[in-house]
């Protein structure tokens, strides 16, 4: 008997870790950043501004139920309580639904900060690819913005896009970067830029008895011309480096790479945790106002 | 963010800007929709009829969208889409200046499909020089007999002269308006102001003169100020309501400045003088800073000495999708920008406005530069 392939090939795995040799009763600063994305949400706990605890998930239909999920979720192993945080700054598509929250900031200053604290302060240009959207931003030293560029017109450059493409080759998300990368020669990028036409396209190209791994890449390239197309218009100076779920496709990033003529830094922590790093990060420096320390 | 009260007469004769005109119309006189900016609304009123500044929509234009490609801006598919709606059914006429594709597209659907209202299209020259301005003297001296033969109102000179007078007045009464912002604690926010501005394009002037001069003097008494965190002028067309302006004001700025056409274009430069009024009225409107004429120098002037004298720390551009004219200029305010250093955000938008990205740009760019 058939069975029907019931696989969900769009859904990355979710996650969470404690960085065991810290203990928290140790610190005196304990702060938190929640990023609602619109696709994922995360949530980091730092302590004295090092990361300790950090968890990510999928966004669910309610977004204050999602904030409440993910911070819990992060404590989880940790003996913390959402009391025994000083200090948490919510970002995100959803920043104003994170109820335990202090304070909202964008998650474009956020990424820009958190980008600064996973790669150091040599960056000057921040990618950050998230579910819905895509931003280019230009920093200083500190991680503070100096201009940015978001797109908004559709998701055919983000992350939901790459999750329907899976599901219609029928290729894990985690494996898709990779197996768009495995052609001998570059194809046309499909043409449409719009995530339902793009999947049609694409759809016509499998029907015309193209391999998966060549309509990939094709579907992969229209993306980084995209996302080429925003970094132009903000300018792209060194050191570049890219945030938000969608950097860990190496075929979008490849490609990105290899049309500006320029490498991205490659990233120590999980470059997804972007945006909550950030806001834990002025979480720190709000508790710190606070209480009078700065 | 709370509005302080100073301003709700204002509010209210633009919310009722319908009926205002239905109840004019009702005394036996002629309502004429215009794009306020660019009309010589003088000649109107001197023909004792009232301009009405039209404006887009913010709703889906399915009515329109049988008509117009789908490049046309917002602007002219929401008045398409009211008209079809029988919105506007106040309007006797409908007058517009010959300024972008949109426009000209509209225009030449409209003659075919109604002519209620009628419509007549002013034809503005595309050069600046004395011919275009005797061109355009010309084209206006057409409006004008146009519009007596329409009214059954012969417009004398001494009309026209009068005309002039009320409209500088309320030139004057605006500027007076704007100036006050130039203070480090503004009396009134930006959304305001345009309410202000937008309600002088829809009411009776001699009515928005009076109210304007109440204004002035209320103002003066006012104790508290609006807040904001940052000093942000605004770039653009013609906006139809004050939502982008409630967004950014909500957001932590101040709106202190703008370059609008419904703004400080409006009615920044007067008519000079009157000794020959059709041609010191066509002058004055062939010279106004817009993104219409042969190049863009003159609403660089402008917005650059809005940033320099209103003492302001960023600019918001606003366009509208498909508005090409607008568009265009664009790339050159932004570079004229990057070199006198003052950070800008640009926002491009249709209706119906996606508020949640549009808060979120607006969010970023105010912590930029806090």
């Amino acid at each position: 008997m058939a069975e029907m392939n019931t696989q969900e090939y769009w859904r990355w795995p979710e996650y969470r870790h404690t960085v065991l040799d810290k203990d928290w009763h140790n610190s005196k600063i304990i702060t938190a950043g929640v990023d609602v994305g619109s696709v994922g949400s995360k949530a980091v706990v730092m302590l004295d501004g090092e990361l300790y605890a950090y968890s990510a998930m999928r966004t669910g239909g309610v977004s204050e139920a999602t904030a409440v999920k993910v911070m819990n979720w992060a404590i989880e192993e940790t003996g913390l309580k959402l009391d025994d945080l000083h200090y948490v700054v919510g970002t995100g598509y959803g920043r104003v639904n994170v109820p335990f929250a202090k304070r909202t900031i964008t998650e474009i200053a956020c990424h820009a900060r958190g980008a600064h604290y996973i790669y150091g302060p040599t960056v000057r240009t921040v990618l950050d690819i998230g579910g819905q959207d895509c931003k280019a931003i230009r920093c200083d030293e500190r991680g503070k913005v100096l201009s940015f560029l978001m797109n908004d017109k559709c998701a055919a450059g983000t992350g939901r896009g790459l999750e329907v493409f899976a599901d219609l080759v029928s290729v894990p998300i985690q494996d898709l970067g990779k197996v768009s990368l495995s052609v001998d020669e570059e194809p046309q990028p499909v043409s449409n830029t719009c995530v339902i036409f793009a999947k049609a396209e694409s759809l016509a190209l499998l029907r015309q008895g193209w391999p998966k791994e060549r309509v990939a890449a094709a579907y992969h390239a229209a993306m980084a011309d995209r996302i080429v197309d925003l970094l132009m218009r903000v300018g792209v100076e060194k050191d570049f480096v890219v945030t938000g779920g969608v950097a860990k496709n190496a075929g979008v990033i490849e490609r990105v790479e290899r049309l500006l003529s320029i490498k991205s830094l490659k990233p120590n922590i999980d470059p997804i945790l972007a945006g909550s790093l950030g806001a834990a990060l002025f979480a720190k420096a709000l508790y710190e106002k606070q209480i009078g320390l700065r | 963010m709370t509005a302080n009260g100073a301003v709700d007469k204002f509010r209210e004769l633009f919310e009722t800007r319908d009926a205002i005109a239905a109840e004019w119309k009702n005394r036996g006189k002629k309502t004429i929709g215009c794009i306020s900016i660019y009309t010589p609304e003088e000649v109107i009123y001197a023909a004792e009829s009232l301009p009405v500044g039209i404006l887009g929509g913010t709703k889906s234009f399915a009515k329109a969208n049988v008509y117009l490609p789908s490049f046309s801006c917002s602007f002219i598919c929401g008045f398409l889409e009211k008209l079809l709606e029988n919105e506007y059914r106040y309007l006797d006429l409908v007058t517009l200046p010959s300024l972008c594709d949109s426009i000209w597209g509209f225009y030449s659907i409209w003659k075919q499909i109604s002519s209620n209202p009628e419509i007549y299209l002013l034809h503005y020259p595309s050069k600046r020089s004395g011919e275009a301005i005797k061109y355009f003297t010309k084209e206006v001296e057409k409006f004008k007999n146009f519009l007596e033969k329409f009214t059954g109102k012969e417009i004398s000179k001494k009309a026209l002269e009068i005309a002039v007078d009320v409209y500088n007045e309320n030139r004057r009464l605006l500027k007076r308006l704007y100036m006050l912002r130039k203070s480090e604690s503004p009396p009134i926010f930006g959304f305001e102001a345009l309410e202000v501005v937008l309600s002088s394009m829809t009411t009776p002037k001699t009515l928005h003169n009076e109210l304007l001069k109440e204004l002035l003097t209320d103002l003066a008494a006012r104790q508290e100020y609006p807040e904001g965190e940052v000093r942000l002028l605004i770039s653009g067309h013609i906006l139809d309501n004050t939502d982008i302006l409630r967004v950014v004001e909500g957001a932590g700025g101040l709106v202190v400045a703008d370059d609008l056409d419904s703004g400080s274009r409006y009615f920044w430069s007067l008519v000079e003088n009157t000794h020959n009024p059709i041609e010191n009225v066509s002058q004055r409107y062939l010279n106004l800073p817009s993104p219409y004429g042969p190049n863009v120098k003159g609403r660089i002037k402008h917005l650059t000495d809005m940033i320099k004298e209103f003492n302001v720390e960023g600019v918001v551009f606003l366009t509208r999708r498909f508005c090409d004219p607008y568009l265009f200029d664009h790339p050159i305010l932004e570079q004229v920008l990057k070199q006198l250093g003052v950070p800008f955000l640009h926002l491009e938008h249709a209706y119906p406005l996606a508020k949640a990205s549009l808060r979120t740009r607006v969010e970023a760019f105010i912590e930029m530069l806090r």
